[in-house]
């Protein structure tokens, strides 16, 4: 299979110095922010094609403009990536929305205004998850960390504190992966469990939910721990990178 | 709570609790199409950090995990949730105070406060203080007094959630836990060769 | 011995829980001991959180190397080490002393979460080089258990650095590892050879992880068959060299790691093609629980299979401990009872085939060699076939086939059967 490879100078990750690429990150995404945009653009194309609803039709231009900004930086395979978990998160979202209207009206009233309102978020949505995580990528976190190493005077604690809070976060990105090959390992059908001998009856529609309940307790459970398992060695290192400073320059503020 | 002994430790559990309650707040949202808010669970996270770990943290864990999670989707409830949420783990925080595993009350009291914080604190927003902005920055014309009336129903549910969920995490995290200290920097004690 | 070996001080555990019990009092670094479940965790985490004790700036060799590596990848990792020490030389000097280390200067960007056992090892050895400068003493769990005989001499290095520097290496070991001294030489009689069918035909697996932020060729990986499809005998042993996709295979005969192109399978004489798998780092496999915690959840829906299953699990283990156990024994929450309990969860769905993916890890030798003797004669009673995948040799002698993966290129790996 050939790859594409897009050229260096259309990533974002590459642009230098960090203030001009914050500058550009926060341009792409001011459409997200802002009303303003997706306002003329809805008013651009009711004059260009008097008929068309511009106020729907400008969510999907400003969701592909975000995602044609994404795609150099993260490449075709890790956009479909991103894409596929902010589908998954868009759509649950706006279906649980509708059929609990349908549902319990009383608890999730609404009127057709809000089939609009449900349409936006579902693009923001899609939008968002990408940019953000685009967002996060471009800065290497352990850039920051060596930076830190060498720094002196009274923003290094903030600078430590910052570098460490973000490599956890970092960190909770990638249990959830490890934590899904076992899940798969295990339970190949993901929502069904793989040892259901006794699951030919009636009863077994009443197993389900109290299996699914308990598995999603297993998750939390799971994520937590393996979420806090590497504290204590990240905690050390961070820690033995004050010290260094400390011993280093002790008469320094 | 413990005392936790080094800021980079306190940091660490913080950020995770943090990253985990955005995570929760993203996974299950059911919009509530009258205010544009959305229901969810990362209240269970925010209530766990409270009680937990005190005040200071159940607030940056329930303003910043929830800001977090605002910004995918609802982007104009991010004042509204930084503030509401970071009061429901503060106010949780401060009410626990250092209870123990043993005595269930003051940390049940403490969350069902936070909890009834956090749908105190939306109904303050979605009835008086958006449609108030709403006036001057058209963005925040998203609800009025009727529509936040409606939202307390469900808001009332997600807090019921987070009381319950957050307390019963904190219940399997801390029992049996108790601080005793580690003793002194022992050599390493096996076979040597 | 080494002269650089003579400076270091060796002690060796008879259990993986005694070793991270003296890791943890040494160090003061929280390890956890997951097989005990999660009240056992948070008890633990809890305390460190309370009593966290800073202890002198050491280098430390984890229990598990993976754990020890706290940024996400090695270029990150090198220069804040090289940093601590004070030392401004950046990419080059890291990329220079991870090549002193074995690894490859592509490896300088590749996330770690995607390097082998071995590798992770060796790039903690060039992190403790590294960190010399500022440490006061290297504290090393099982640094060789993850390398090849070939690499040992990376290990030796890193001793002689630190003695060049007068500086003290503390080295925890399981007994039976290839430092201690003291260790027999564990026989165990084979086991009757049971046949499985084994078909590879260019199997292509892809890791778009690999590919991001920067492409590397590990980003794919093809495996070829040297010599056809043939029937191979259990136990069979599947060895190669560190970093050469022993576990990627594995994953990808289990039907985990889906399959870009051609297939692979395995199938036993009733036609049975059900593969199941032990994970390097079984422990997760637990999904934070207690072993019988673990069997009353998996099978919470078929009552039969969990009998099977608890019987299996404490036969196991009687075999292995050759004495009863009563129930309240602590070795019931122990790493060995925890992979004990994750093979008989496997044997008692009747699998064609049961992959042990590194069954040794933190485990003493006799023990290791007892849970997989053991689980042999046991999978081979249920008519299960059972891979060994292993980069250690000792198990040549046990196994009835051997079947050899080598890279003949970059992204090529061949796999040949060689007779015993």
């Amino acid at each position: 299979m050939n790859r594409f490879e897009f050229p260096a100078f259309l990533k974002l990750q590459n642009l230098r110095p960090w203030w001009l690429k914050m500058a550009v990150l926060i341009l792409i995404g001011y459409p997200l922010i802002s009303n303003r945009p997706a306002g003329i653009i809805a008013v651009g194309l009711e004059k260009l094609v008097p008929e068309t609803p511009g106020s729907v039709l400008a969510l999907p231009i400003i969701t592909f403009f975000i995602w044609a900004c994404c795609l150099p930086s993260l490449g075709t395979a890790k956009l479909l990536d991103y894409l596929a978990a902010a589908y998954t998160m868009a759509i649950t979202t706006v279906v649980s929305g509708a059929v609990l209207r349908g549902l319990l009206p009383a608890l999730f009233p609404a009127d057709s205004a809000d089939n609009f309102r449900l349409l936006r978020v579902y693009f923001n949505i899609l939008a968002v998850f990408p940019y953000s995580l685009t967002f996060l990528n471009s800065f290497a976190v352990s850039n920051l960390m060596t930076r830190l190493t060498k720094t002196r005077g009274r923003f290094r604690d903030a600078g430590l504190h910052l570098a460490l809070a973000l490599r956890i976060c970092q960190h909770v990105g990638e249990v959830i992966p490890k934590l899904l090959l076992v899940w798969r390992e295990e339970n190949p059908d993901m929502l069904l469990p793989r040892c259901r001998d006794d699951w030919h009856s009636i009863s077994s529609l009443l197993r389900w939910p109290v299996w699914i309940i308990r598995s999603i307790s297993q998750w939390i459970f799971a994520c937590i721990i393996l979420t806090f398992e590497p504290i204590p060695v990240m905690v050390n290192e961070i820690e033995q990178i004050d010290e260094s400073r400390d011993s280093d320059a002790p008469d320094k503020i | 709570m413990p005392r936790i002994k080094s800021k980079f430790a306190e940091t660490a559990v913080i950020a995770a609790l943090t990253a985990l309650t955005a995570v929760t707040t993203m996974l299950v949202r059911v919009p509530i199409p009258a205010t544009n808010g959305y229901f969810n669970i990362g209240d269970v996270f925010i209530i766990l950090a409270g009680l937990w770990l005190g005040p200071r943290a159940g607030f940056i864990v329930g303003a910043f995990g929830s800001a977090i999670a605002d910004a995918i989707g609802f982007p104009v409830y991010i004042p509204a949730t930084f503030i509401v949420k970071g009061c429901e783990g503060w106010l949780t925080g401060i009410i626990a105070g250092n209870s123990g595993p043993v005595s269930l009350t003051r940390p049940v009291v403490a969350a069902v406060t936070g909890g009834l914080s956090m749908v105190a604190g939306y109904y303050l927003f979605e009835a008086f203080i958006y449609p108030l902005l709403g006036r001057q920055i058209p963005m925040f014309n998203i609800t009025d007094p009727a529509a936040a009336f409606i939202a307390l129903l469900p808001n009332a549910i997600q807090g019921l959630s987070g009381i319950v969920g957050g307390l019963a995490l904190w219940k399997a995290m801390t029992a049996g836990s108790q601080n005793h200290e580690i003793s002194d920097e022992q050599p390493f004690s096996g076979k040597h060769g | 011995m080494n002269s650089a070996e003579k400076k270091m001080t060796i002690s060796a555990f008879d259990t993986y829980e005694g070793l991270v019990d003296n890791f943890v009092q040494s160090t003061g670094i929280f390890f956890p001991k997951m097989a005990a479940g999660r009240g056992e965790f948070f008890r633990g985490f809890s305390q460190w959180l309370a009593c966290l004790r800073k202890s002198k700036p050491l280098a430390v060799i984890t229990p598990d190397p993976a754990q020890g590596l706290a940024l996400p990848n090695a270029i990150q990792i090198i220069t804040s080490a090289l940093n601590q020490s004070g030392s401004n030389s950046g990419e080059a000097e890291a990329a220079m002393l991870i090549e002193k280390y074995g690894l490859h200067t592509q490896m300088l960007t590749q996330p770690v979460s995607t390097l082998s056992g071995g590798e992770l090892l060796l790039l903690n050895f060039a992190k403790a080089e590294a960190q010399c400068g500022h440490v006061t003493a290297l504290a090393a769990c099982n640094p060789v258990f993850w390398l090849n005989h070939s690499r040992h001499k990376y290990w030796l290095n890193l001793c002689r650095h630190y003695e060049i520097q007068e500086k003290p290496v503390d080295v925890l070991i399981l007994r039976g590892d290839q430092l201690d001294v003291s260790a027999g030489s564990d026989k165990f009689p084979p086991v009757a050879p049971l046949p499985v069918n084994l078909l590879v035909d260019a199997p292509l697996v892809n890791f778009p992880e690999i590919q991001f932020p920067v492409f590397h060729a590990a980003s794919k990986l093809q495996y070829s068959w040297a010599s056809g499809p043939e029937e191979i005998f259990s136990p069979f042993l599947l060895t190669g060299d560190n970093g050469v996709g022993k576990s990627i295979f594995a994953r990808l005969l289990a039907g985990i790691l889906p399959i870009s192109a051609g297939r692979a399978f395995v199938m036993n004489s009733d036609g049975n093609r059900n593969v199941r798998l032990l994970f390097q780092e079984a422990i997760a496999q637990l999904f934070a629980m207690s072993p019988f915690e673990y069997l009353r959840r998996v099978f919470s829906s078929s009552r039969a299979l969990l009998a099977e299953a608890v019987g299996l699990f404490r036969s196991l283990m009687q075999a292995m401990l050759s004495k009863q156990l009563s129930d309240d024994d602590q070795i019931w929450n122990s790493l060995l009872a925890g992979k004990a309990c994750l093979i008989a969860a496997r044997l008692a769905e009747k699998p064609a085939l049961l992959l042990l993916d590194e069954p040794g890890w933190g485990l003493s030798r006799s023990d290791a060699g007892n849970l997989i003797f053991n689980t042999c004669r046991l999978a081979h009673q249920l008519g299960t076939g059972v891979g060994i995948i292993s980069h250690q040799p000792e198990w040549h002698d046990f196994a009835a086939s051997n079947l050899k993966l080598k890279k003949i290129a970059p992204e090529q790996v061949e796999i040949s059967h060689e007779p015993i």
